[in-house]
């Protein structure tokens, strides 16, 4: 089991309840010890990380370290939540990596990701152990190992 | 000059000339000759109409903006006007128009009346305004089109997605408890899943064929090259042989010719006879505009009763225990084609090849 400095958390944003239940289950399996949060809404995702850093005293809710974010959702979608979110104050995102999920064939989408500098990346889906694991690897020091 | 031009002559030529209305307006714009054409054009006899102005030719919004004042001050201004808008028929209906009204002058210099040649414009008016309302609508189904390929895309994959990850948990959880037909099932549901993937991914490739319009000049040589390597494997598997030479540099789509290459050349290693190599020649010849190409094998051959059929989306000839592959292939040549300005076509028996015919004609 891998922990990983300031991954404390990984928050899933997706409309299907179906695919929440899918990556929390890959998430939880991957050998990486890390919370899951799931949230069905961009608007209800927007709202929880604006209540997270709202006030002065630190809160006791955990930070997200990775959000994977799906594109085509009801309402508001991907890219309009990455509209709002880039409005969010600067050190709220700081330690954050976001990463969009997609089952979209559509090469323009990997184009309009990649000029959009907040996206870390653009993967498609389905999560899997491996994709985690690589992403973590990636972005996040390797604290413990036990 | 010819002698047979005099005056009496050209008047008379004048008079019989039916589709241009000639005639001739006094000082004051008042008509004092009418010809055949007039008559065919305006509607009026020239008993009608001899001593009326010409004005009367005019729409009302033309009339109240002093259309036929200013015609005539720029015919005195500059010997000759001209103009192209609607004009009025006896029956009140309108007809747009070609005008020249150029004034005359006498030997002394004197302004003696003008020369009004009138030509019917309506057909191409109608034309050009018949192609603009069918260019819009093309617009509109363009638009459409994309809209459904963006949909289809996301919205058509991700339930998709979805049957194939849960039956992987499935498998992976309960495999303890599902029986060996329970397995089969899961598999056969699968395997529909990914084909259903397969198509829809075949069906937006084929939407958005030609749509980065990268035109440049592409050696159809070279082009031979790349797709003999990408198809490396399969050309030594079979010990197939490709054999081409002096093909042109034509100007297309890069992208979309080598698909459109390797398409049939994929499609001729396929669709070989067992236990024979194939053998697959590729030859060009230049047309008055353009080139014609032709991809010739020594495989199984098509039925003629299908010579149509195959070049449309998702039809197969074969199962798919014999021959894999989703019907796409010879739909996207199709296509390819005619963005070049072409058409394509096989001829071909059972058991004797097929030669696949196309013309590649951009401008």
């Amino acid at each position: 089991m891998k922990k990983y400095k300031d991954l404390d958390r990984v928050l899933l944003v997706d409309d299907e309840m179906s695919t929440n239940f899918l990556h929390r289950k890959i998430v939880q399996t991957s050998n990486i010890d890390v919370d899951v949060k799931a949230i069905s809404s961009a608007f209800e995702a927007l709202e929880y990380l604006k209540f997270m850093y709202e006030g002065e005293e630190p809160k006791t809710e955990i930070k997200p370290g990775i959000i994977f974010l799906d594109i085509n959702m009801p309402g508001m979608n991907g890219w309009e939540f990455m509209k709002e979110y880039k409005k969010l104050d600067l050190y709220k995102r700081a330690k954050i990596v976001v990463i969009m999920l997609t089952t979209s064939l559509n090469p323009d989408d990997e184009e309009l990701a990649a000029k959009d500098n907040e996206i870390v990346t653009f993967m498609h889906k389905p999560l899997t152990r491996e994709s985690f694991s690589k992403i973590a690897s990636k972005y996040f020091e390797l604290d413990s190992e036990v | 000059m010819h002698p047979a031009a005099d005056s009496f002559h050209i008047a008379k030529m004048f008079e019989d000339i039916d589709d241009y209305a000639i005639i001739f307006l006094d000082r004051e714009g008042n008509i004092d000759s009418w010809n055949a054409g007039a008559e065919k054009i305006k509607g009026y006899t020239s008993n009608e109409v001899l001593g009326k102005n010409f004005r009367i030719f005019y729409t009302q919004e033309d009339i109240i903006n002093q259309k036929p004042e200013k015609m005539i001050s720029e015919a005195i201004r500059n010997g000759k006007s001209l103009d192209e808008g609607w004009r009025v028929c006896k029956n009140g209906l309108r007809f747009w128009g070609s005008i020249r009204i150029t004034a005359l002058y006498d030997d002394h210099g004197e302004l003696i009346g003008f020369s009004k040649i009138t030509r019917d414009l309506t057909e191409k008016f109608n034309t050009q305004t018949a192609i603009e309302k069918y260019m819009q609508k093309l617009e509109i189904q363009n638009k459409e089109l994309e809209q459904f390929v963006y949909i289809a895309s996301h919205d058509l994959q991700e339930p998709l997605l979805t049957v194939s990850s849960f039956i992987d948990l499935l498998k992976e959880e309960y495999s303890g408890t599902i029986d060996p037909t329970g397995e089969m099932y899961l598999g056969f549901i699968a395997q529909s899943t990914e084909r259903m993937r397969s198509l829809i991914k075949g069906l937006l490739d084929y939407a958005r064929l030609g749509k980065k319009k990268e035109v440049g000049m592409v050696d159809c040589n070279a082009l031979i090259e790349e797709v003999k390597i990408d198809l490396f494997s399969v050309i030594e598997r079979s010990g197939a042989k490709i054999i081409y030479g002096n093909l042109p540099v034509v100007k297309g789509f890069v992208t979309e010719l080598r698909l459109l290459f390797q398409n049939l050349i994929s499609n001729s290693l396929k669709f070989s006879k067992k236990e024979v190599s194939p053998v697959i020649r590729i030859s060009a010849q230049p047309m008055r505009q353009g080139w014609q190409f032709s991809v010739t094998d020594n495989g199984i051959g098509i039925e003629d009763r299908f010579k149509e059929r195959i070049f449309v989306i998702f039809q197969r000839l074969h199962n798919r225990t014999d021959y894999e592959g989703n019907g796409i292939g010879l739909a996207h040549c199709k296509k390819i084609t005619e963005l070049h300005g072409g058409k394509i076509s096989v001829e071909s028996s059972p058991g004797n090849g097929s030669s696949f015919h196309f013309t590649l004609n951009l401008l």
